[in-house]
């Protein structure tokens, strides 16, 4: 009965994107450089295919490519191709990752200088394996949460469990974060308050905004007029643009100064953070608080509830899921946003980037930008969680 | 009692309501019926202060409802809209218990509340308590409307086209429905309708409204007796005495009928020397079919010479209108039909010469009616221009 009704659930066509990705994870595995080997630090490297130095390794990923493209191209159903491929994409990246550990510790061999960093080979291999597995654990044909919920766990266990064991350290950006590990830990910190201070600061101002524009004609075009406007600012030019008005606050007023409010450092980021923030933040809550129904207001205050009450019980539980949504886009781009801001002193993991690019040295730049990749999908993981809880029964089951 | 005094709102230099002045009876359900844009919703949403009157006031029990604040006063005013509009993120017990948490009632009191609210308005708590508003249908929503608007057992109820957005055949069940509640708890209710139908089927009296005015306020009798302008008498139809045939239930003109229990009646000699055409029931009464005593009596076993054909169409509940039955005969060949009870027991037959006799009487008694209220409303008409003239006369004494 389930299959008659859903006869496209049941009986799927050929999976492009999956074809697609078992392509490029076929042609990562074989053609293209897998790592570089480095007499050191900053040298250029030699570029090594799997296949030449490891070649049981790229015939496993190769297998699991195959298979993969087999899944995509077979059109029984759609739950078990949804499965197959979840747990094909976690063999590829976990081999991709045991590849890189045991290749970078093989071809390092006991120099200490010597580095073997990951190349355009295992990063496809990667990205490959992420993008099928994103899109394999999504869609409504999982019939098992539970089963879902455990891969997805597996994701970040497999991973934390490789980073722990030290399997992993041989590999050059690990190297590089054993030198750096005290800077690192605290840049982490700072990017992390950075960003989550602006979202905070953005996501409370947003929504005020939201909900005052709603009422004030005049109030919401001056808003949008200005947010907008911030919005098509680049953020370097943005930061230059605070720099000297805060620069001559600072100096003016020496109670700014003395809490830490300068031209340059924290200030200039977090004004400029919180702006980016708090366009999405107010453009969702206006369209949320504007998309209640007026029928639903009249009930309300036909029943007499005060302004108050219509807004605590109606409206806001409404269109609290549309306003998160905009919280999580702009915490997404707050982590984004945030590196930038390591140029005009604010520190965060942008140090790392933009030193690295200086000292042309190519692991540097990684350490930045991986636990940045890392945070923007974590951020955005939580908060669909969020939007997904607070999204109201009631609403849940008419969308469904 | 709601009072509109001399009551007018302007839209710009519109006057969408205009001059005002109506007394609606405790008890009594109200109908104020016009076509759109006559200003029906805005006078209906001036007595919860939805909308405030530009020139008069309006009074519940004798003070103006500007002396309350807005919510205290719409907290003890029931309120039921077209949309239905209740609240799609809580359950239909939570929406039903708005006005009962509004109001701070404990949660004991409000949950037995909601419960029998529900049971009030036919949805059984345990089926529905836990629902959401997106899975219940339009007739079952609007209930639920219903039953939100009576929950704190407000005196006044005000209704906004309530049924018009309901398919026909559940919004003649919902308006039966509403009518054995309304029997039962005797609100004060205004009801807004653009549809004569309802207003005549649902109405203790009906306020026609156009442009603004008030053109006229009467019971349903007295408007398809005596329209008050060619206005009326166009709004209510050319179809007037029919209409007039939907106020009346078969169960007040039906007679008793002639029957036979199919069980120990029919061996017998009973059947014979009564009545030629008898009805046939089952040992508790229910309706079986019919039997013609001439034809049993050449039948051997009568029990075969029953008929049973088309029993189910030619029964009518007690309940159902005179316009119905009506309408049945005219369908049907038949000029007699039983009358049964919800759980199809024989109560009586009805004919086409009882409906003719009903509604000569109504008339009758009508007429008799309406001009008592002429004979009255001159009356009042003489006592107003004396009081005017008085009036008049003070004022120049005062120049």
């Amino acid at each position: 009965m389930d299959a008659r009704s859903h006869p496209k659930a049941s009986k799927p066509g050929i999976s492009a994107p999956l074809l697609a990705f078992a392509a490029v994870g076929l042609a990562a595995a074989f053609a293209l450089p897998f790592v570089r080997v480095r007499p050191n630090r900053i040298a250029d490297g030699d570029p090594r295919l799997l296949i030449a130095v490891a070649p049981a390794a790229a015939v496993a990923l190769a297998a699991l490519w195959a298979a993969m493209g087999t899944v995509a191209a077979l059109r029984r159903s759609a739950t078990a191709r949804s499965r197959a491929a979840a747990f094909l994409a976690l063999c590829a990246g976990a081999a991709g990752l045991l590849a890189a550990g045991i290749l970078s510790g093989r071809l390092a061999g006991a120099s200490s200088v010597a580095r073997v960093s990951l190349s355009s080979g295992f990063w496809l291999t990667m990205l490959s394996a992420y993008s099928a597995f994103v899109l394999a654990t999504r869609g409504a044909q999982w019939r098992s949460r539970g089963l879902r919920g455990l891969l997805s766990a597996s994701v970040p266990i497999l991973l934390a469990a490789m980073l722990a064991s030290g399997f992993l350290d041989p590999v050059s950006v690990m190297r590089e974060l054993s030198v750096q590990k005290t800077v690192f830990l605290s840049e982490i910190a700072t990017h992390a308050a950075l960003a989550g201070s602006a979202v905070v600061m953005g996501g409370v101002l947003g929504i005020a905004l939201g909900m005052l524009a709603l009422r004030h004609g005049t109030l919401k075009r001056v808003v949008f007029f200005v947010l907008n406007i911030v919005q098509t600012i680049p953020s370097l030019a943005l930061f230059g643009l605070l720099i000297l008005p805060l620069a001559a606050l600072s100096s003016r007023f020496p109670a700014l100064h003395a809490w830490g409010i300068s031209g340059i450092g924290r200030a200039p980021a977090l004004i400029a953070l919180t702006f980016y923030a708090m366009l999405p933040v107010t453009r969702n809550t206006h369209t949320a608080l504007e998309g209640v129904p007026s029928a639903l207001r009249e009930a309300g205050a036909g029943m007499g509830m005060t302004r108050w009450q219509l807004l605590v019980r109606v409206e806001a539980p409404l269109a609290l899921p549309l306003i998160l949504a905009g919280v999580r886009t702009a915490a997404v781009q707050a982590v984004g946003n945030t590196v930038v801001t390591a140029l005009i002193g604010a520190g965060g993991l942008g140090v790392f980037i933009f030193q690295g690019l200086g000292q042309f040295a190519s692991d540097m730049i990684l350490l930045g930008t991986l636990p940045v990749i890392a945070m923007a999908i974590v951020t955005d993981i939580l908060m669909a969680g969020a939007v997904r809880v607070f999204t109201p029964r009631g609403l849940q089951r008419a969308e469904a | 009692m709601i009072s509109f005094d001399r009551v007018s709102r302007l839209y710009g230099t519109v006057k969408a309501v205009d001059g005002l002045s109506l007394s609606i009876v405790d008890h009594e359900l109200c109908v104020l019926v016009g076509p759109s844009g006559s200003g029906k919703s805005t006078m209906l949403r001036m007595i919860n202060r939805l909308i405030e009157p530009s020139e008069g006031s309006v009074s519940v029990d004798g003070r103006d409802v500007r002396e309350l604040r807005p919510e205290a006063l719409r907290r003890g005013i029931g309120y039921v809209i077209q949309s239905v509009g209740l609240f799609p993120h809580l359950t239909v017990a939570a929406n039903v218990a708005t006005v009962p948490e509004l109001l701070g009632w404990d949660r004991a009191r409000t949950a037995g509340r909601v419960e029998e609210m529900l049971v009030l308005v036919g949805l059984k708590p345990s089926l529905y308590a836990d629902r959401y508003p997106g899975e219940l249908s339009g007739g079952e929503a609007q209930r639920v409307g219903v039953a939100r608007a009576l929950a704190s057992d407000p005196p006044v109820v005000l209704m906004d086209e309530p049924f018009s957005a309901v398919d026909p055949v559940n919004r003649l069940r919902l308006q039966d429905e509403f009518l054995s509640i309304q029997k039962a708890l005797k609100k004060t209710v205004v009801f807004v309708t653009h549809d004569v139908d309802e207003a005549i089927r649902l109405a203790d009296r009906i306020a026609v409204v156009r442009a603004g005015r008030l053109v006229q306020f009467d019971t349903p009798e007295g408007i398809l007796e005596n329209p008050a302008d060619p206005f009326v008498a166009a709004f209510v139809g050319a179809d007037r005495a029919l209409k007039r045939l939907s106020r009346f239930p078969v169960g007040a003109s039906m007679r008793s009928a002639a029957s036979v229990r199919i069980d120990d009646d029919l061996d017998g000699p009973v059947v014979r020397g009564g009545p030629r055409y008898v009805w046939v029931t089952d040992g508790e009464g229910r309706l079986l079919g019919n039997l013609d005593t001439h034809l049993a009596a050449r039948c051997g076993d009568s029990r075969e010479c029953v008929s049973t054909e088309n029993i189910g169409e030619m029964a009518i509940e007690s309940e159902a209108s005179l316009k119905e039955a009506l309408s049945r005969m005219l369908g049907s060949s038949a000029r007699t039909l039983p009358v049964v009870d919800r759980d199809f027991r024989l109560l009586g037959e009805i004919s086409l010469a009882d409906i003719e006799l009903s509604a000569q009487q109504a008339a009758h008694s009508q007429q008799a009616a309406s001009s008592r209220r002429a004979a009255s409303s001159q009356r009042a008409a003489s006592s107003q221009r004396a009081a005017s003239s008085r009036r008049a006369a003070s004022s120049r004494r005062e120049d």
